[in-house]
């Protein structure tokens, strides 16, 4: 019996109007979408790979330990096709220098920062909109409506338990749900593999297998919702208004008062980089003033110093004591950065934190109201929230932690602008040496040091002496081996459980209200 | 026989639940939003002032001694947080802040969404991460209450409007009393338009009430010029959807089929169309470089320029003793072609990205939703107008500043060419009080209708066709 009514109510369900127009909006929408988003992912992935191979490279001929910048790219999530979260707006890399514990991403993936105004649709907001919408149209008169069309007493007639009826109203709709969100998936894999979007392999499918039946599982929830409010209510009429009530005030309404009042309990109380940077920033301004007094070289007799690459060269030939006095000043202050990048991270993790903690309290919040949760758990799914970029960035400060025990263990500090050949000049250097000591003309006081610009500069700049590079294949690398879909699960277990239980919670209220109906028309 | 047509409609209209629920609603997103907003709306009002008194700073230290100080009257223009914003923030947060003009350089730059504005750029806090929206995000202002709460609540209105009556059984009852067919279909419009625009009302005075005694915003006549310029789009922007809903309700024969239409028309221009078309932008034809490619494109322009020109110097000319020609006329007018070269370049790529934006607007006028948004957000100057105007403002106050400088200053014989260079210009102290400057004004009401204007003419034009659209059907419209 059951399976006769599943069959009706899904007969009943595809060949209605509601849901083709629902369904053929949905699959334009995720062909259009999902084929722009695998472009944009391929355009991601190739910025990732580049990105890379020139780390690798740059890598290559690095001549101090000092001048050793590393760069990471953050690898983009494949599922992000499908579900966009932040990935396209936050950046794609950090930096890792001395001097930096990088707190937010560099490089610049929206090209245009003012169609920030216009937005793209994804996978999921498919789901959280149109499939939505498609679940409360299924349900909201499936009792009312039965009542209206004088169907329900016949139905009831026919010796079935309420509870099997209301069942199989139940599986009917979730079928008429299953089989076109089957198909916007299987149209979405297809267009992803077609484009060539992402490597279409067995976890890809995987995560999206389990993803359809996160979906699924929302959905269910929506439609058990919608029975429920039209077991309650007398006519179809107050069942959809009550139920569309509910779906602008949760899907919009309330996510946006929430996040607003997130946003705004964080710009007022993660400001405690902002109010102590300043008073920071002149205290570290003065203790390299300190710093400076207190190794001051009287008088200096003459330097080239050239801040850019060539400026190894010309170091390289100055007076041994300049150069020596250079290395201990720069060793200084390698300290004194690397001091102070510490303490502003950790003035940046105090923010993060108290941002972490609201957002918790927020999420926690949207936890309870289904679609923002299916959101949560989608970025969740694919990895694209902002836990992702926080997981991103707390493991490059731990990697920058190893970063600087690796300078230090090679005692890299001090020789930042210094050319790291062997301690004995060649011929060639030592004539030029002593050509340029001989022409006092060319030495000029600029502010506290001597600058030389006599006739041999030109000479000296073109000198391209032989660089050894270093061998760093002892540095520790970056590793992010991204998230296995068991953690992923964990993270939104609560989510996941929330849903579960509002599936059985209004799986036995609609239950309860059904029993109690009164299936009688014009009462 | 209108007068009662509209008053029994009007009585059953303000009547219902579903009336005071919307109205309850609206209050309480009103209170929430302003709740958010009073907050914010100061904090942001500090931080542009803290910018501006730091320009001020800067041109005092200019003023003491042009000609060494000619680096530091460099000045951040941003846009000025409005109380307007409450109206439509129309994701004022996410575009670039504003510009920095450095007139020692020549250079008008656009200050990235990322850069913090009051100094330490490399400190920024991770509390001030930009708004990392996700795709169904909008802003808690009246706009959002408008574009998606009363919309539907017009909706709601009007979709039973032929079909309930014939229901009821009350519609061939009507017709027996010698009234026109145009009346009926009149009274049940005006009447919804009615409902619809005294919750409106309320709201916004709410509004002004709460942002008045929250967030201490006086009542200048410009603030309400504003609201009553909302207050005009939003009604012709809801009236659509009222139409629509009649329309709704004409071609279909029973209530419960014409109200879902109606909310399937109403997900699809509300909310999946506007959201859409931002996948517009990935288009070819609109793809903009990134921010380095700029950069470094304008340093390609500038650095051609320089070569090119360079050839038109005299033979002794060579970088190394540039100092002879610096008060040359030639040397000046080339000096300032190359900068200009390079200034034109950044020009080029904004206004290409500004003309992207404009055409992901043009495909989104096909949604009266959008429409709505777009002319809210000019009239009450916010979002991409308010940038537009600031950078129309920037660009004149660029020549009142040089002109100044030109004429307070300049040590070179009248009738030369003037380029504001160290040489140009002489040491003296100049009054600071005299020196133009910038500030962000508000486009008057009148220039942000005007911008305002294709957006509402196209919303004018969509309710004209829907009314001959339900007038023509209705006339024929099987009654029984």
């Amino acid at each position: 019996m059951i399976r006769t009514i599943i069959k009706r109510e899904f007969l009943d369900n595809i060949l209605s109007f509601k849901f083709i127009a629902c369904v053929l909006v949905a699959l334009v929408i995720i062909s259009i979408c999902t084929a722009v988003q695998s472009e944009d992912y391929r355009g991601r992935l190739k910025n990732y790979d580049e990105g890379m191979a020139s780390a690798r490279e740059k890598l290559t001929d690095v001549p101090t330990y000092s001048c050793l910048t590393v760069e990471v790219y953050k690898r983009p999530s494949p599922l992000s096709i499908f579900v966009s979260g932040i990935e396209r707006k936050a950046g794609s890399h950090v930096t890792i220098t001395h001097m930096d514990i990088p707190a937010s991403l560099k490089g610049e993936a929206v090209r245009n920062e003012l169609a920030d105004i216009v937005s793209q649709f994804d996978f999921s907001s498919v789901i959280v909109v149109v499939f939505t919408i498609l679940a409360i149209l299924l349900s909201y008169n499936a009792i009312t409506g039965e009542k209206d069309d004088g169907i329900l007493s016949l139905v009831l007639s026919n010796s079935v338990p309420r509870y099997r009826l209301l069942l199989g109203k139940y599986l009917g709709g979730l079928i008429s749900l299953a089989v076109p969100l089957a198909l916007c998936f299987i149209l979405g894999i297809f267009i992803v593999y077609f484009f060539k979007g992402a490597d279409v392999n067995g976890k890809f499918l995987f995560t999206m297998a389990w993803y359809y039946f996160l979906a699924l599982l929302y959905l269910s929830c929506i439609l058990l919702i919608g029975i429920f409010v039209s077991a309650r209510t007398k006519s179809p009429f107050s069942s959809l208004i009550v139920l569309l009530g509910f779906y602008i005030i949760f899907t919009f309404l309330v996510p946006l008062g929430v996040r607003s009042y997130a946003d705004r309990e964080i710009l007022r109380k993660a400001t405690f980089l902002e109010n102590n940077v300043y008073s920071f920033v002149d205290e570290k301004i003065k203790n390299s003033e300190a710093l400076n007094e207190e190794n001051r070289l009287n008088p200096p007799s003459w330097i080239l110093f050239d801040y850019s690459y060539q400026g190894y060269v010309l170091s390289r030939i100055n007076p041994k004591r300049l150069v020596d006095y250079y290395k201990k000043i720069t060793s200084l202050y390698q300290e004194l950065n690397e001091d102070y990048a510490e303490k502003i991270y950790e003035f940046k993790r105090k923010d993060q934190q108290t941002e972490e903690q609201i957002r918790h309290v927020q999420n926690l919040i949207l936890a309870f109201i289904p679609p923002p949760s299916f959101e949560r758990i989608s970025e969740l799914t694919a990895d694209t929230g902002e836990d992702s970029l926080n997981r991103f960035l707390h493991n490059t400060a731990r990697y920058w932690d190893q970063y600087v025990g690796y300078l230090s263990e090679k005692d890299a500090f001090g020789l930042k602008y210094f050319f790291p050949g062997p301690e004995k000049l060649t011929p060639y250097e030592e004539d030029l040496v002593r050509k340029i000591s001989d022409d006092r003309a060319g030495l000029i006081t600029v502010g506290s040091h001597v600058d030389y610009r006599g006739k041999y500069l030109e000479e000296a700049m073109n000198y391209k002496p032989r660089i050894p590079f270093l061998n760093l294949d002892d540095m520790p690398r970056f590793i992010d081996s991204g998230q296995t879909l068991v953690q992923k699960i964990r993270d939104s277990f609560f989510n996941i459980v929330v849903l579960v239980l509002y599936n059985l919670g209004f799986f036995v209220l609609a239950h309860f209200s059904f029993n109690a109906y009164d299936p009688r028309q014009g009462v | 026989m209108l007068k009662i047509l509209l008053k029994r409609q009007l009585i059953e209209d303000m009547l219902t639940s579903r009336f005071f629920i919307s109205l309850v609603l609206i209050f309480g997103a009103v209170c929430a939003f302003s709740l958010v907003f009073a907050d914010h709306f100061h904090k942001s009002l500090d931080s542009y002032s803290k910018v501006m008194s730091q320009n001020d700073r800067n041109l005092q230290q200019f003023a003491r001694s042009p000609m060494k100080n000619l680096s530091s009257p460099r000045q951040s223009f941003l846009l000025k947080p409005k109380p307007e914003l409450f109206i439509s923030e129309a994701y004022e947060e996410n575009i670039p802040q504003g510009f920095l003009y450095d007139p020692g350089n020549h250079s008008l730059q656009l200050l990235s969404p990322k850069e913090e504005v009051s100094g330490a750029q490399h400190y920024r806090s991770i509390s001030k991460r930009e708004n990392l929206a996700d795709v169904l995000t909008y802003s808690p202002d009246l706009t959002f209450i408008v574009q998606v709460l009363l919309s539907f609540l017009a909706l709601i209105l009007a979709f039973g409007a032929v079909t309930a009556e014939k229901e009821k059984g009350t519609l061939p009852l009507i017709y027996s009393n010698p009234a026109k067919r145009a009346y009926f279909i009149l009274a049940k419009y005006l009447s919804a338009l009615f409902t619809v625009a005294i919750s409106l009302f309320l709201g916004l005075i709410l509004s002004l009430i709460l942002l008045n005694v929250l967030s201490v915003v006086p009542l200048s006549f410009s603030l309400i010029s504003s609201f009553s310029l909302f207050f005009l789009v939003s009604i012709i922007y809801l009236s659509v959807f009222i139409l629509l809903g009649i329309l709704c309700s004409v071609l279909s024969h029973r209530s419960k089929n014409s109200l879902v239409l109606c909310l399937l028309i109403w997900v699809f221009l509300v909310i999946v169309f506007p959201k859409s078309t931002g996948m517009l932008l990935t288009m070819k034809r609109f793809d903009v470089p990134t921010g380095e490619e700029i950069t470094q494109l304008a340093q390609k322009t500038y650095n051609e320029t320089a070569d090119r020109l360079e050839k038109q110097l005299p033979a002794d000319w060579s970088r190394m003793n540039f100092d002879k020609y610096r008060r040359n006329e030639l040397f000046l007018k080339l000096e300032s072609e190359v900068d200009k070269s390079q200034q034109d370049t950044l020009d080029y790529y904004l206004r290409k990205k500004l003309s992207a934006v404009a055409a992901a607007r043009r495909v989104n006028s096909f949604s009266p939703a959008s429409l709505f948004e777009y002319s809210a957000s000019s009239v009450s100057g916010t979002g991409l107008y308010h940038f537009e105007s600031l950078w129309t403002q920037i660009l004149r106050y660029e020549n009142d500043f040089l002109s100044f400088v030109k004429n307070e200053r300049s040590v070179l014989e009248k009738g030369s060419f003037f380029y504001l260079t160290p040489e140009t210009i002489s040491d003296k102290p100049l009054d600071f009080n005299a020196i133009p400057k910038f500030e962000d004004k508000n486009p008057k009401p009148g220039e942000r209708l005007k911008d305002a204007l294709p957006y509402v003419g196209l919303l004018v034009l969509y309710n004209l066709f829907l009314f001959a659209f339900v007038f023509y059907k209705f006339q024929t419209y099987d009654v029984r």
